[in-house]
């Protein structure tokens, strides 16, 4: 049974690398040696985390699945939603799927919608809106998983990042920590309120199916399948169709890579989308500090407990002496 | 001199006329369908019935226009949709085109470049109706022009 936890898979029996991709055994040279030592060397005097170049890069699980996401192919028709909506057995809309007065705001996903499409405007020289549908991107490296005190959060060799209800206290530190705003809290349920986000259908995945977003998406928007397969056919894509796409896909390395990935033909910023993540999994701003913690509780309890001891026994000592020297006096 | 000039552009027309005038021959008289019943989404919607008689004479220059493996980049063999026979070789790649659903079934995570079926219609649909009213750009195009909801 493969470990369940994508931490413990993070190095993946790869070697380090550089950010040229290739071994840092064949191209280390005297110059990057000193370098990369002072570094470290800086690194651990200042207490900081290591940069994300001196980690190793994540590779996330082999033959995991994902989802491009062709946005530039999406008409907003809502199948997606209500596709979903069925599959999972969620509560009925407010607003009938069919209802284009849901584009009038932006929305985002809630505990009776694993996810939602928004209306953005369309380039300026025509071309109609642009929609963006929004779900868990099932990172690779996921920051709730990361942020969970729990361990509630996991991510599957399937690519899913699923959660477990049962291990939830309810901190709800995963909606603070996701770099997305994705999982939702069901503030609705009194007494048992649960997060609430995107399975990435691994129930349907599990048997062999696709998700039932994809399966319902009329015009080529979604595709599913292995995540290395998808991110050479969106290169395909980009290369064949330049005047349609930019040559970016959007969660191919952002926050270390997500399961599902994002073609278009206007900045992603422009729709919505975070564009300041780093493209190293939230986990190295914290590694650093967290992996402190233990020698700050610890090692440093026990040293200036020493110190005490040894000036009080000191004391102790002084105060007996004066004391006998006092009594001789 | 100046003859010569006119004579060879004339020819260099006349012979440029005779390329471009001789038209495809229209897949209406190659034996296509002339309606499909497109009916994949089934339950919003009433069924397609598409024109194909009408689309391959008054639109479509060849059959490449739409059946997409002569448009470009997609490189699929020959055999992949005609039964290719040597004694019937040109019979068979003009009457006998393989139904776009023996390729494009049900969606296949394997091969993520081949669409299902419904992706498949839609998309060499929109490759011209895109951008005909709300068509391809927004849920009310969905109605305008194929779709009678139920």
């Amino acid at each position: 049974m493969a470990p369940k936890r994508t931490t413990k898979n993070a190095g993946n029996g790869a070697g380090p690398q550089d950010e040229t991709g290739g071994t840092v055994s064949k191209l280390i040279n005297r110059r990057a040696f000193l370098g990369s030592a002072v570094a470290l060397g800086g690194a651990a005097l200042a207490g900081a985390p290591g940069t994300a170049g001196a980690s190793p890069n994540l590779e996330g699980w082999p033959d995991s699945f994902g989802m491009l996401t062709d946005l530039t192919a999406c008409v907003g028709c809502r199948s997606c939603e209500r596709a979903c909506n069925e599959w999972n057995g969620l509560p009925a809309p407010e607003q009938p799927f069919d209802e284009p007065g849901v584009f009038d705001e932006a929305r985002r996903p809630t505990s009776r919608a694993y996810t939602v499409v928004n209306r953005y405007d369309g380039p300026a020289d025509g071309g109609g809106p642009v929609y963006r549908k929004i779900q868990c991107n099932h990172c690779n490296e996921p920051a709730c998983a990361t942020a969970c005190p729990a361990h509630a959060y996991f991510k599957t060799p399937e690519g899913a990042v699923k959660y477990d209800a049962d291990l939830c206290f309810g901190c709800r530190y995963c909606m603070t920590a996701c770099p997305f705003g994705v999982p939702a809290y069901s503030y609705e349920s009194a007494f048992e309120p649960e997060i609430v986000k995107c399975t990435f259908c691994h129930d349907r995945v599990k048997e062999g199916r696709i998700p039932a977003c994809a399966e319902a998406c009329p015009a080529g928007a979604l595709t599913f399948g292995k995540r290395s397969d998808l991110i050479k056919l969106a290169r395909r894509r980009i290369e064949s169709q330049p005047e349609r796409y930019l040559d970016h896909i959007y969660g191919e390395r952002e926050v270390g890579g997500t399961s599902w990935m994002y073609l278009s033909g206007v900045p992603f910023g422009d729709l919505g989308f975070p564009t300041d993540l780093p493209n190293y999994p939230l986990i190295e701003n914290t590694k650093g500090f967290l992996s402190a913690v233990p020698t700050v509780l610890v090692v440093w309890p026990a040293l200036f407990g020493m110190c005490y001891s040894a000036l009080k026994r000191r004391e102790e000592v002084a105060g007996e002496e004066q004391k006998k020297e006092n009594d001789l006096g | 001199m100046k003859s010569m000039t006119l004579v060879s552009f004339l020819a260099g027309g006349a012979l440029l006329l005779a390329m471009t005038a001789v038209p495809p021959t229209p897949a209406s008289e190659l034996g296509g369908p002339d309606t499909i019943e497109l009916n994949q989404i089934e339950g919003s919607y009433q069924p397609v019935i598409f024109d194909h008689r009408r689309h391959a004479a008054e639109f479509a220059g060849s059959c490449g226009d739409c059946h997409h493996q002569h448009r470009g980049y997609e490189k699929l063999s020959c055999k992949r949709c005609h039964a290719i026979d040597k004694a019937q070789f040109k019979e068979s790649v003009v009457r006998s085109f393989r139904p776009c659903g023996n390729c494009h079934g049900d969606y296949d995570p394997a091969t993520p470049d081949v669409p299902g079926l419904k992706v498949a219609f839609h998309e060499v649909c929109f490759s011209c109706h895109k951008g005909m009213g709300d068509l391809g750009k927004t849920p009310a195009g969905c109605e305008q022009q194929c779709h009678t909801r139920k």
